[in-house]
């Protein structure tokens, strides 16, 4: 038995109303559930593609899909994907690669969640590990989809400026937006089935408005309307470190601190949460 | 930790929960509002709309070392005090305190994700109630033999039957030494040799310091291995003490209210004889004590006359799970010959060598010459209960209680000097 036991207490108090202690909750809480993260990380990469003929090609399949379809549509005239500065399957690719990391994330917490709501209600772990192990696989899977990156820049014959170094910087920052957005919402989703099928429906008119196949225009209605698509910087730079480099990191920047403030604000409703939802799933 | 200190205390807690599905979102909404509006919760709040009180201020203590059990009828909010004590959920007023490390069976085995094998099971289950890889290196082995599920460890687990799930999961709980267990009906699963095997392992982990609150329905069980007991009723806790004291309680709460307690009269069956009342006292009308004397009456009503009949009875322990005798009337002798209206018949019993306790008595009355019932009392209706006193003077002391004898006898033993023995 353990010489110092922990003591926890229990009780219908709003835990925020002690911020300090909850702070530490908190923090305790993540460094604790390290272990439980990667037991459980490694669990769902292994199982992810388990029942499935092709497997990990699923990784690529549909980044490759709505690259060829852009494509398409591109060659025919049929839109006007604007003046790129790499060749533009190049510019898709990494559009669209990047894009299906940020939905990902954002699909993930919510997903995990649910997969885990038997051991949530029946296990008092620090429930943080389910996020922590997301958020590692959403890392890991985006990672090695830009991996397909190597083989298609080759074929080009396109090299990569020094700015790729920040390439990682940028898919993070991506990831992380995508993810805090993901945990906000994930408690509400948990309740209500109607936000899980809106995050799909939006997440489509997201993509058309977000400069993930096109080029961002310099004037007009929809340039004005990008500066408040924080989607769009983050996209446009992080494709830029990747191929021809950019120093325009302004909005990235304004973009990527607000994502962290929402991740932990996401981490810290998640928190507070977690006992009304098991009651809720549960009775 | 000094002993004194409870190491769970339950203070007035209560939980509501609500019928409606929709509702029951809505409040879910509303509460986790709350929880952002910094709001503290003042005394109890008052139940809305489709609600109702899952556990209703309910209040004890678990000491370190004590094995409590928790009993009551389905629906009696016996898993859901279960997960307030974990930690799972909020109450919805009071508090619990634990002071320990504290790990939940509460259903485990469902815990399991089907997809992956037993042995990853185990594994995620222990990393995730915060064993290290380093502890739980050693531990692997020992869980998987104590499980006994063979090369079945290395597949799905949505392959395994409940019981193979519920082994493993009983297998990893009580290996992760934990201050205090929680169990959640997980055993009942199990077949009997497991069930055997559980309770040892329970005994010896309550020998070694441990504590534990166990919900199952199997009240053999939970005497087996609490001391104390807690009775549930419609959230409420209705009965708190000794194991066997709560049982009883809670035995007599579940049983059907006895014939004879029924105003209106029982019709009288096509077999034309119905039994009205079963009485066991003293001689004197009292309570019958402990090894002595016993008068058995059964009264019943005949609509006819019906010839030569025998009748007998059964002594059952008071939760009915066990037939302690049974007597019935020779058929060489001669019968009673039952004419139609009432009569009441009578047994006498020399000495009863019941141990002081509550106990249960059915009587039937059958056909002298081809031995076929014509009444029964207790079987559909509950048996008659009645009290064995302890003999003035007895001297037994709590601890013979505790192992709860049914039957006494008259011994014997030699005293003085001890015969040296023999070689």
């Amino acid at each position: 038995m353990t010489t110092d036991p922990p003591e926890s207490r229990y009780s219908a108090d709003a835990d925020l109303r002690r911020p300090r202690h909850f702070a530490t909750g908190l923090v305790r809480a993540l460094v604790a559930a390290r272990l439980p993260a990667s037991r459980l990380m490694v669990r769902d990469l292994r199982a992810q593609y388990r029942q499935s003929a092709l497997g990990y090609l699923w990784m690529i399949l549909p980044s490759v899909a709505t690259t060829l379809a852009w494509m398409i549509l591109n060659n025919a005239s049929v839109i006007n994907a604007g003046d790129t500065d790499m060749p533009y399957p190049i510019f898709v690719l990494i559009g669209t690669l990047l894009w299906q990391g940020f939905t990902d994330a954002m699909n993930t917490p919510l997903q995990k969640l649910t997969r885990s709501s038997n051991l949530v209600t029946k296990v008092n772990f620090p429930t943080e590990a389910i996020y922590l192990a997301g958020f590692g696989e959403v890392t890991i899977n985006a990672f090695v989809r830009l991996l397909l990156l190597i083989p298609v820049f080759l074929f080009y014959g396109v090299a990569p400026t020094p700015w790729i170094l920040l390439g990682p910087v940028g898919v993070l920052g991506i990831l992380v937006f995508g993810y805090a957005l993901g945990m906000l919402l994930t408690p509400i989703g948990m309740l209500y089935q109607d936000v899980g099928k809106a995050i799909s429906v939006s997440l489509t008119f997201w993509f058309l408005i977000t400069p993930v196949a096109y080029v961002t225009p310099d004037e007009g209605p929809a340039a004005a309307f990008q500066r408040f698509n924080p989607m769009s910087p983050l996209i446009t730079t992080t494709r830029d470190w990747f191929s021809v480099g950019t120093d325009e990191v302004t909005g990235f920047v304004v973009v990527s601190i607000a994502a962290m403030i929402m991740l932990v604000a996401g981490l810290a409703f998640c928190r507070v949460s977690m006992p009304h939802l098991v009651d809720r799933l549960s009775t | 930790m000094t002993t004194s200190e409870p190491l769970v205390s339950i203070d007035h807690v209560s939980k509501r929960y609500c019928h409606s599905m929709r509702r029951s979102l809505r409040y879910g909404l509303l509460e986790m509002g709350r929880e952002a509006g910094l709001r503290r919760r003042a005394g109890r709040p008052a139940l809305r709309t489709d609600e109702f009180w899952a556990v209703d201020d309910v209040t004890f203590d678990v000491r370190p070392g004590e094995a409590m059990g928790l009993v009551g009828a389905n629906g009696s909010g016996k898993s859901t005090l279960l997960r307030v004590v974990h930690g799972v959920t909020k109450p919805d007023a009071g508090e619990v305190v634990v002071r320990g490390r504290h790990g939940g069976l509460l259903d485990l085995g469902s815990a399991f994700d089907p997809l992956q094998t037993g042995r990853e099971n185990v594994l995620t289950t222990a990393s995730v109630l915060g064993m290290s890889r380093k502890r739980l290196s050693g531990l692997l082995e020992p869980i998987i033999d104590f499980a006994g599920l063979g090369t079945f460890v290395d597949a799905p687990v949505h392959t395994y039957s409940t019981g193979m799930k519920t082994r493993l999961a009983f297998a990893t709980a009580i290996h992760l030494d934990l201050d205090l267990l929680l169990i959640d009906e997980t055993l009942i699963a199990g077949d009997l040799a497991f069930r055997r095997q559980c309770v040892q392992r329970v005994l010896r982990y309550i020998r070694e310091g441990g504590s534990l609150v166990l919900v199952d329905h199997d009240l053999w069980l939970i005497q087996a291995v609490c001391s104390r007991c807690a009775v549930l009723a419609d959230g409420k806790l209705d009965y708190l003490g000794p194991a066997h004291d709560a049982i009883g309680h809670y035995v007599e709460s579940q049983l059907p209210a006895p014939a004879s307690a029924s105003s209106v009269p029982v019709p009288v069956p096509a077999s034309g004889l119905v039994i009205e009342e079963i009485r066991v006292s003293d001689p004197s009308g009292e309570d019958v004590v402990s090894d002595g004397p016993a008068v058995v009456e059964l009264t019943c009503r005949a609509d006819r006359a019906l010839g030569a009949v025998r009748w007998g009875f059964v002594i059952m322990t008071g939760d009915q799970v066990i037939t302690i005798a049974t007597e019935l009337m020779e058929p060489t002798g001669p019968g009673i010959d039952l004419g139609a209206g009432r009569h009441t018949l009578t047994a006498r019993v020399a000495r009863l060598p019941l141990f002081e306790g509550t106990y249960r008595m059915r009587a039937l009355v059958v056909d002298h010459a081809s031995g076929d019932p014509i009444a029964l009392g207790g079987w559909e209706d509950a048996p008659t209960a009645f009290r064995v006193r302890g003999a003035l003077g007895d001297i037994m002391t709590a601890a013979i209680r505790e192992v709860r004898p049914t039957l006494t006898m008259k011994t014997d033993w030699e005293v003085g000097a001890a015969p040296a023995p023999s070689r």
